[in-house]
């Protein structure tokens, strides 16, 4: 059996896990993913760091798969869209979303996102600094809002796994404590690393090999 | 004209009231008749005489000839491995020349260096420069270095033992190739004995070293070396790893008293730590009489020490190999070593600590830190007495060394690419690289290994109009500048008083661990943790006895080849209970407690144990062939067996044997059955285990260092290059998929071909292990050989398991 999704229910809202790193909302056609981290490997080149150059062509390849199979109206990405200060994977991305005329794009602003609002709105994305969805408060970080439950990213969170014969795995995850009412959404881009949480007894973890999500 | 150089050196001797040995005077006439060469001398012997007063006299005769008397500029360089030799290397030179009249500038340029001094060796060139390989590539990476090293007649490479296992003495031949290209050079190593001397010379002298013509001088002092094992009164039957036997300590104490000054050495900064503070609490007496030494303590303070120790004004010094060369001690008597050494050659140099003055005898005392330890010592004791010493494996094609070089010369007055490639291919490491190898790192320089028609924002080193390669951006060659080196080290963080004063430094992860208001021990004192404050630990003396002890990783050497096939040979004496060493007897009781559990392998039979315990199925096998061979096999075998059903293996290993590890029952037997052991498919297998592990992983750590992919950030300026940040396992990750044919990501699995697996060695092992009678057990519970590789924790992994299905296995990992 494979398990290419997971299904959660939040303050009454079903959210989809998928296995491909995004979380899906059926109920608003909301489709939600976290720290792509665009124009990193071209950041890394125009620096003289010779990354490999396909390792940034395929977050994009893996966007339209996903776009195309869930079908949402609406895609939000919560922060860390845009790696560094421009570069050309920006014009790529620009075009990217203009194949998608009937998706509407909307970024809560993270961190690394230093463009400048305007670029992204010319590229006919919503720029906000966090979104409320149903009772769902998305930003890019954790909020120090506490009366809804924080669904955000910037963390790339990932979990430890142990096994008998002292076997060890490191593997990315979604991050939900339910009892501090937060989620915390695996990063989508590649080349961007982990960093590992330990969770507690309130904490719920699903962790995704990229082809498979699994609740551990 | 070189009679007369002689005369000046001789007499210099005579005034001094010293006679020179015969090697000194043969280096003397060698260099002055314009040869290049090796001198094969130990530490202590005069060699830093023999050499440089060599270079000396020949560059007055050849400034005489060219009427270039007078004439400043830089004319010999003298490349040290540490920097610690620097100071009594300086010292050395600077009598020679003040009192043979020689109006010389002596200068030292290293890491530590101040601004101001390098700005002024810059401006104004001594004419004798003490530097580190790394040093002389920073010479290269500045403007107007041609001009600058024009007037350079001679380069000495001391210890080059030393430098020779490592990248930094590729980084030496690469500098070596360039000087060469520049100036008309004379070049000399001076070497401590290995097994392989000869190859020790081509790798210095390069191509020059097939011309012939060089000269190979061995002094004929001979160390007398008595070995003295510290035995306990009651043995361990199971001896662990990480025991470190403080019980002993109380042995020391009259070894201590009786002696003018002892160098206790230990293989590891924590383990310095821990012994320190452990003499100090059985004989407060000690204080103020002892000391402590190791790389991660200030510079300050181990100058201190060694003044110390040169001075007769400390007892003892507990010290890692930070002491192991160089630095004349002449108080020091006594010499411990704690642990294994784990090599001959290691183990010599350290006895040769004490009785410094040639001719005298070296006392070493042995202390082991497990019983098993006993019949190393007996090991050495008969690598000693044969005269068997370990081969330095070179590194060879290093290509993260060779883009870090380029770069180099990029950022210096840059370079074309026609003249360096026939300099780069006289050297020994890459004597074999290919023209496409050649346009490879060329092209991943200046478009980071894409295609010529991609579109490119790539921009590092770039191709002006008349074909120089140049670095223009000023951001570029800064960060180049600041990570130019073969040492890789994991970040590091200060350790500094709140009301200041620097103590020294400490690995990060270590740190990381800790809370505020948590105690450690760092350079003997109990420190507590007040907050960690960018790249700084701040701390205030603590009230607490007990606290952690930081490790600084890499500690872990693998036992040589060379003791792996005496300790072999004593082992099979504990079997058939032939012992007469001491300290073998005193061995006897572990052996036959491993006997009565399990078995002790004869010279003909290879012991196999597989045991069940509540943490699953083990199996170990114990081929005595070191650590890395060790992983090497380990991964083969466990490949093997997983070729006949899915299955993961966590994998331990230390340098008498390896473990296999598995949640599921093991099928050994049939895969002994199958012929484990054979050497048929050896190399498919090999290929096929290593990409199933971590070990490529671990190499490629260093080469993305080294070849500039991961930078670290400026001091004190982290933030501006936040967005630069990555590690080298995401680099490892992105070659393995969209790469694979990069020749950084190749080198990884070449290293350890060349310096783990060793396919040769294991090859030759695999085929003794067919000969011998495999004796498989099944013990009820662990036995003294399995119980130091079963409590290891640090491990290697292997599945042939879907990653889905293994996840569904596992659980949450809760602890800390």
């Amino acid at each position: 059996m494979t398990e290419t999704r997971q299904e959660v229910t939040v303050e009454g809202l079903r959210l989809e896990l998928l296995a491909k790193k995004a979380i899906m909302i059926p109920s608003k056609s909301a489709l939600l993913i976290a720290d792509v981290h665009l124009g990193k490997v071209n950041h890394f080149r125009k620096n003289g760091i010779p990354v490999p150059e396909p390792a940034g062509q395929n977050n994009l390849k893996r966007l339209s798969q996903i776009i195309d199979s869930e079908g949402p109206k609406e895609v939000i990405f919560l922060g860390d869209l845009f790696h560094s200060s421009a570069n050309r994977a920006w014009p790529e991305f620009a075009e990217f979303m203009a194949g998608f005329p009937k998706v509407k794009f909307t970024l809560v602003v993270g961190n690394h996102d230093i463009l400048g609002r305007h670029v992204f709105e010319d590229a006919g994305m919503t720029v906000v600094d966090h979104l409320k969805l149903g009772p769902l408060w998305l930003t890019h970080d954790r909020s120090e809002r506490d009366e809804m439950f924080n669904l955000y990213g910037h963390i790339h969170p990932a979990v430890r796994l142990r096994g008998s014969g002292k076997q060890y795995l490191k593997v990315p995850c979604f991050f939900f404590n339910l009892k501090e009412r937060y989620g915390i959404l695996p990063s989508f881009g590649d080349f961007t690393g982990s960093h590992v949480l330990k969770p507690d007894k309130d904490c719920v973890t699903f962790v995704t090999t990229g082809k498979e999500v699994l609740h551990v | 004209m070189q009679e007369r150089g002689l005369e000046r050196a001789q007499k210099w001797f005579a005034g001094r009231g010293w006679k020179p040995f015969s090697f000194q005077e043969d280096t003397w006439r060698a260099c002055l008749s314009g040869k290049s060469g090796m001198l094969n001398a130990p530490t202590g012997s005069g060699k830093t005489y023999a050499a440089f007063i060599g270079a000396a006299l020949r560059v007055l005769q050849n400034d005489e000839r060219n009427s270039l008397s007078g004439k400043r500029g830089l004319r010999i360089l003298w490349i040290t491995p540490v920097r610690a030799l620097t100071k009594d290397i300086r010292r050395a030179c600077t009598e020679f020349c003040e009192e043979a009249g020689i109006p010389w500038q002596i200068a030292v340029r290293t890491g530590d260096t101040s601004t101001a001094e390098r700005a002024k060796i810059k401006k104004k060139p001594p004419e004798v420069l003490i530097t580190t390989p790394e040093s002389l590539h920073l010479i290269l990476a500045s403007k107007d270095s041609e001009d600058y090293l024009k007037q350079l007649q001679f380069l000495v490479a001391d210890e080059w033992h030393e430098l020779m296992g490592s990248k930094r003495a590729v980084l030496l031949e690469l500098a070596l190739s360039r000087l060469k290209a520049i100036s008309t050079l004379q070049v000399w190593g001076i070497s401590a004995t290995i097994g392989n001397m000869e190859e020790a010379v081509e790798v210095l002298l390069g191509a020059d070293a097939d011309r012939g013509g060089h000269i190979f001088i061995k002094s004929n002092l001979d160390k007398r070396i008595k070995i003295i094992p510290v035995i306990p009164e009651e043995i361990e039957k199971f001896p662990w790893a990480g025991h470190l036997g403080t019980k002993l300590a109380e042995d020391l104490l009259p070894i201590i008293a009786k002696s003018k000054s002892t160098l206790i050495f230990t293989n590891t900064r924590a383990q310095a730590e821990i012994w320190y503070q452990h003499i100090l609490n059985i004989e407060p007496d000690l204080a103020g009489l002892i000391a402590m030494h190791h790389g991660s303590i200030d510079r300050e303070l181990r100058d201190w020490v060694e003044d110390a120790i040169h001075e007769g004004r400390l007892k003892c010094v507990v010290c890692t190999s930070s002491l192991d060369l160089g630095v004349d001690f002449r108080p020091v008597e006594t010499i411990v070593q704690v642990g294994s050494p784990k090599g001959v050659a290691r183990f010599l140099q350290r006895a040769g600590r004490s009785g410094h003055s040639p001719g005298m005898e070296s006392t070493i005392y042995f202390l082991p830190t497990n019983g098993l330890q006993l019949v190393e010592c007996a090991a050495l004791r008969r690598a000693v007495l044969r005269g068997d010493m370990e081969v330095r494996v070179p590194y060879i094609r290093s290509f993260d060394v060779m883009v870090q070089y380029l770069v180099t010369l990029a950022v210096g007055d840059g370079f074309f690419p026609e003249r360096i490639y026939e300099e780069i291919k006289s050297t020994f490491s890459f004597a074999s690289i290919s023209s496409d190898e050649w346009e490879w790192a060329l092209n991943f320089i200046t478009r980071g290994g894409q295609s010529l028609e991609a579109y490119e924002e790539f921009r590092k080193v770039e191709v002006m109009p008349d074909g120089l390669y140049k670095v223009n951006s000023r951001r570029v060659a800064m960060r180049h500048r600041m990570s130019i080196g073969a040492i890789v080290s994991d970040p590091m963080l200060k350790v500094k008083f709140q009301k200041g004063g620097y103590l020294g430094t400490v690995e990060e992860w270590f740190v990381s661990r800790l809370n505020p208001g948590d105690t450690f021990w760092f350079a003997g004192r109990p420190l507590e943790l007040i907050r960690i404050k960018e790249m700084t630990v701040q701390v205030k003396m603590s009230k607490k006895k007990k606290g952690a002890v930081p490790s600084w990783q890499g500690g872990r050497m693998p036992l040589s080849a060379m003791l792996s096939e005496n300790l072999r040979v004593k082992i099979a004496e504990l079997a058939a209970g032939n012992c007469t060493e001491a300290e073998m007897q005193a061995a006897m009781p572990i052996a036959e407690t491993q006997a009565k559990y399990s078995h002790v392998p004869g010279i003909d039979e290879f012991l196999i144990e597989k045991i069940q315990t509540r943490e699953g199925h083990h199996i170990y096998m114990y081929p005595f062939e070191g650590r890395f061979v060790h992983e090497g096999m380990a991964a083969v075998m466990a490949y093997r067996i997983s070729k006949l059903t899915p299955i993961s293996f966590s994998i331990a290993v230390n340098d008498y044997g390896f473990e296999l590890l598995s949640d599921q029952s093991i099928p050994l037997e049939e895969a002994l059955a199958d012929g484990l052991f054979t050497t048929d498919n050896l190399t498919a297998d090999i290929q096929a285990g290593l990409n199933k592990t971590e070990m490529a992983r671990r190499r490629f750590r260093d080469i993305a260092g080294i070849a500039g992919l991961v930078f670290k950030g400026f001091p004190g300026r982290q933030q501006k290059e936040k967005h630069l940040q990555s590690s080298s396992q995401l680099f490892f990750d992105v070659f393995r998929d969209y790469e694979s044919d990069n020749l950084l990501f190749k080198q990884a699995f070449d290293e350890i071909m060349t310096f783990q697996v060793e396919e040769v060695r294991m090859r030759n092992a695999l085929h003794r292990i067919q000969k011998q009678r495999t004796v498989l057990m099944y013990p009820e519970k662990p036995t003294p050989f399995c119980f130091p590789i079963l409590v290891d924790r640090l491990r290697e992994k292997l599945s042939s398991e879907k990653l889905e299905d293994r996840i569904r296995k596992m659980t949450l990992a809760t602890e800390k």
